[in-house]
């Protein structure tokens, strides 16, 4: 057999593998998949649609905290909503009861200390009824209310102050659970450094960033922020020059994250079986077959590519057609998943080379993972970074992934404009390549 | 069919391989004798090419074209080797394994599929051909590393311990394949502990500890030159012990004491020297790590 079908035969035994391995097949397409759907939907709201009709509620806030009042203030300024404030569960209930409000909102007991510790084991929640005809209702109001909390979290973790304390809570939690693994430990540890780093350089929550105020909670700008850039207009060519005016939905900019979610699955994934093939004794047989070491590298190579770029593909139609994310620059798109493709083919074989054992390496895999997509903006939109870690996330190829889809999917970048993250995503790509494929050559020889 | 010439490989400070020469030739059996840690497994690795010599040369092949150094990928399609750890895709089934490693070999995707029909029924696991293999049992692993070895139809098949592990079932149809691809003139090379396996299956024994080689022979030859006297016991009317006696020629010994007088016989035994005495003379008797 010649070279090429070498290699065709390996990836196709590494796509079956795949296909039977649940963890990887949740960690490449389920998790991205769900990342891209809730968080868009969290941001846009579509939970709650544009319904004509507004839905009566009664809210009771039984907490009477300050928390609690800035989300009253979020429900009470949301269109969707007729609210009807209830002094207490009784009463809210009574409304419910006698038709005057389709369903009931209270804001519990001990609502204001869950928020203030939101990594202390207790969750922010709500108690959400209806009457037995409410049950859409109901589904409705929980999308709104998630929507609500997000953003209310979202303005607590831009203050300064809260986040700080937030983060010290947060301490104390890690350093109270005793079975995780080190470098899991240490991953978080840093990024929680980190975290504080970002804090301490944060802009005081009153500072001049408020957008139109528009009638949320003083603190809650930023958290406002998310639902803004959710909706703003933008050109997709060049100002003025093109009258066609699109709107970006919010699943525009959580699917190309979901993308790099997926692309970085794929990565730790096929990086994590090149491993179990030589912890499995599998690579003694692969290398006593008489091909040669380059086609078992080629092999998993063209295995990560394919499944990368099907991913990426199978992603984007569903914001396509699903959720109406039409991209403005299909041959840009299409090149840009090709060099993310590419660009975490080499970070595959560097992974694969990192740890001596499965364990080890998907653990060192994904700590650095989880890092460059924190610094990238994977996780938490670059927009909301301070400018310190702004830089720092250049050395992060997630960072020019996302710009190279987003490039292709609504922002309109032009050829020279996509030539810098294209160009580095394959520059960072063939690097790590290079030097996993070397280790990896140098140890096969032995 | 395979050649090691003075080859040497250390892992670190340990010497497991020290200087070892050994010529298989083509059609032979040769068994690998030789305790835990004598360096079976790396002398094996170096043969197919898995490991690299630290000196000494190793050659392998039998068509001319096909003669020389195992790293040439060309030069391994004549061999295979069935590894001491199953090293097999738990996630695949019997016979996609089977087939995968066909198609690495060069079948095509029909013959590799024949073939692995074939070879699952050879080692007993037809009714098991897809069933992925975390159900699979010790034995039936081993007898599915074996047959992975043969995919490809292999001149020169190289066996790390076959039997290692398994029930006296599974190790009787190893030996019924080894005796087979013998018949069919298949060159092999096996490590094994087991002695009766040895000297039932191989035309020649290579004994090896610390990484030499100790001696090499029929079991014969080894029996004859390491294995020490015979010993013929007699037991006579009256008598709670045998007496033992030593010799180089038991039926001499026999046809004396059958003439001599005294009590009637009441037991007689002659204990040839086997393969474990020579073993146990070459390598010592004391525990290995
Ligand atoms: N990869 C390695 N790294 C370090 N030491 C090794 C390695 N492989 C083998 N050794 C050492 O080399 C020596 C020979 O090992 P080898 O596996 O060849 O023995 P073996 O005869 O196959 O033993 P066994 O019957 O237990 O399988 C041993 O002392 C072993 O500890
Ligand atoms: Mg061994």
């Amino acid at each position: 057999m010649k070279g090429p079908g070498v290699v065709m035969v390996l990836a196709a035994k590494d796509l079956r593998l795949l296909s039977r391995d649940k963890v990887a097949f949740f960690f490449t397409f389920v998790f991205p998949l769900l990342f891209g759907v809730l968080f868009g939907a969290v941001f846009s709201g579509a939970a709650g649609g544009d319904g004509p009709k507004a839905i009566a509620v009664a809210i009771a806030d039984l907490d009477q905290s300050e928390d609690a009042r800035q989300v009253m203030e979020l429900f009470l300024g949301d269109e969707r909503l007729r609210a009807l404030v209830a002094q207490n569960a009784q009463e809210a209930h009574d409304l419910v009861r006698t038709g005057d409000a389709e369903a009931y909102i209270l804001i519990p007991q001990g609502f204001g200390s869950a928020a203030r510790m939101p990594f202390g084991g207790t969750p922010m929640s709500l108690d959400i009824g209806s009457g037995p005809s409410g049950r859409a209702t109901r589904g409705l109001l929980t999308g709104i209310a998630t929507q609500k909390l997000y953003q209310h979290l979202q303005s607590t973790m831009l203050d300064p102050t809260r986040a700080g304390e937030m983060l010290r809570q947060a301490r104390q939690t890690l350093g109270a659970i005793e079975d995780l693994p080190a470098t899991r430990r240490i991953a978080l540890l840093g990024l929680m450094n980190a975290a504080e780093n970002a804090v301490a350089t944060m802009p005081t929550a009153d500072a001049d960033q408020t957008p139109g105020g528009a009638g949320v909670g003083a603190g809650a700008g930023a958290g406002f922020e998310i639902v803004r850039i959710a909706q703003v207009d933008v050109s997709a060519g060049g100002v003025g020059d093109n009258p066609q005016v699109l709107t970006i939905s919010a699943f525009a900019i959580t699917f190309p994250q979901a993308v790099l979610w997926a692309v970085m699955g794929c990565a730790a994934g096929f990086g994590v079986s090149l491993v179990g093939e030589r912890t499995g004794g599998t690579m003694t047989r692969l290398r006593v077959a008489p091909i040669g070491r380059w086609h078992i590298v080629l092999g998993k190579a063209l295995a990560c590519l394919l499944t990368t770029v099907a991913v990426s593909t199978v992603l984007l139609l569903v914001a396509w057609l699903v959720f109406g994310v039409r991209p403005v620059a299909p041959f840009m798109l299409v090149l840009a998943v090709l060099a993310l493709a590419l660009c975490f083919v080499g970070v595959m074989m560097l992974l694969a080379v990192v740890g001596k054992t499965e364990a080890a390496a998907s653990g060192i895999g994904w700590a650095c993972l989880l890092t460059l997509a924190m610094i990238g903006g994977g996780a938490i939109p670059l927009a909301f970074m301070p400018p310190w870690l702004r830089e720092v996330g250049h050395v992060s190829p997630v960072k020019w992934g996302i710009l190279a889809i987003e490039g292709g999917l609504w922002r309109g970048l032009s050829p020279t404009e996509m030539l810098l993250p294209i160009g580095l995503l394959l520059a960072i790509g063939a690097t790590c390549f290079t030097i996993g494929a070397a280790v990896f050559a140098r140890r096969e020889s032995r | 069919m395979l050649r090691l010439s003075d080859v040497r490989k250390r892992f670190g400070k340990t010497i497991a391989v020290d200087g070892l020469s050994l010529h298989v030739h083509a059609g032979e059996v040769m068994g690998l004798l030789g305790p835990n840690g004598a360096g079976k497994t790396t002398t094996i690795g170096m043969a197919v090419g898995l490991l690299r010599p630290d000196s000494g040369s190793v050659s392998l092949g039998h068509e001319p074209g096909l003669v020389g150094s195992p790293d040439h990928p060309r030069v391994r399609t004549l061999v295979g080797v069935a590894p001491q750890e199953v090293a097999l895709y738990d996630a695949l089934t019997a016979r996609e394994n089977l087939a995968f490693f066909g198609r690495l070999h060069g079948l095509s995707r029909r013959e590799a599929r024949a073939r692995a029909r074939e070879l699952l029924a050879s080692v007993g696991l037809g009714d098991r051909a897809h069933h992925r293999l975390h159900g699979f049992s010790g034995g039936m692993k081993r007898r599915l590393n074996l047959a992975c070895a043969l995919v490809a139809r292999p001149r020169l098949v190289l066996l790390d311990e076959p039997t290692a592990g398994v029930d006296p079932q599974s190790r009787h149809a190893i030996f019924e394949i080894v005796a087979n691809l013998k018949a069919q003139g298949v060159t092999i090379l096996f490590s094994t502990h087991y002695m009766e396996e040895a000297a039932r299956l191989c035309d020649r024994v290579a004994i090896v500890d610390h990484g030499r080689l100790l001696a090499l022979g029929t079991v014969d030859e080894l029996v004859s030159a390491h294995g020490g006297p015979s010993v013929v016991a007699i037991r006579r009317e009256g008598q709670a012990d045998a007496t033992r006696i030593e010799t180089a020629t038991p039926l001499e010994e026999v046809a004396r004491a059958i003439g001599s007088a005294g009590p009637a016989i009441a037991e007689l035994r002659i204990e040839k020297p086997d393969l474990e005495a020579v073993f146990l003379h070459l390598t010592g008797r004391e525990h290995r790590q």
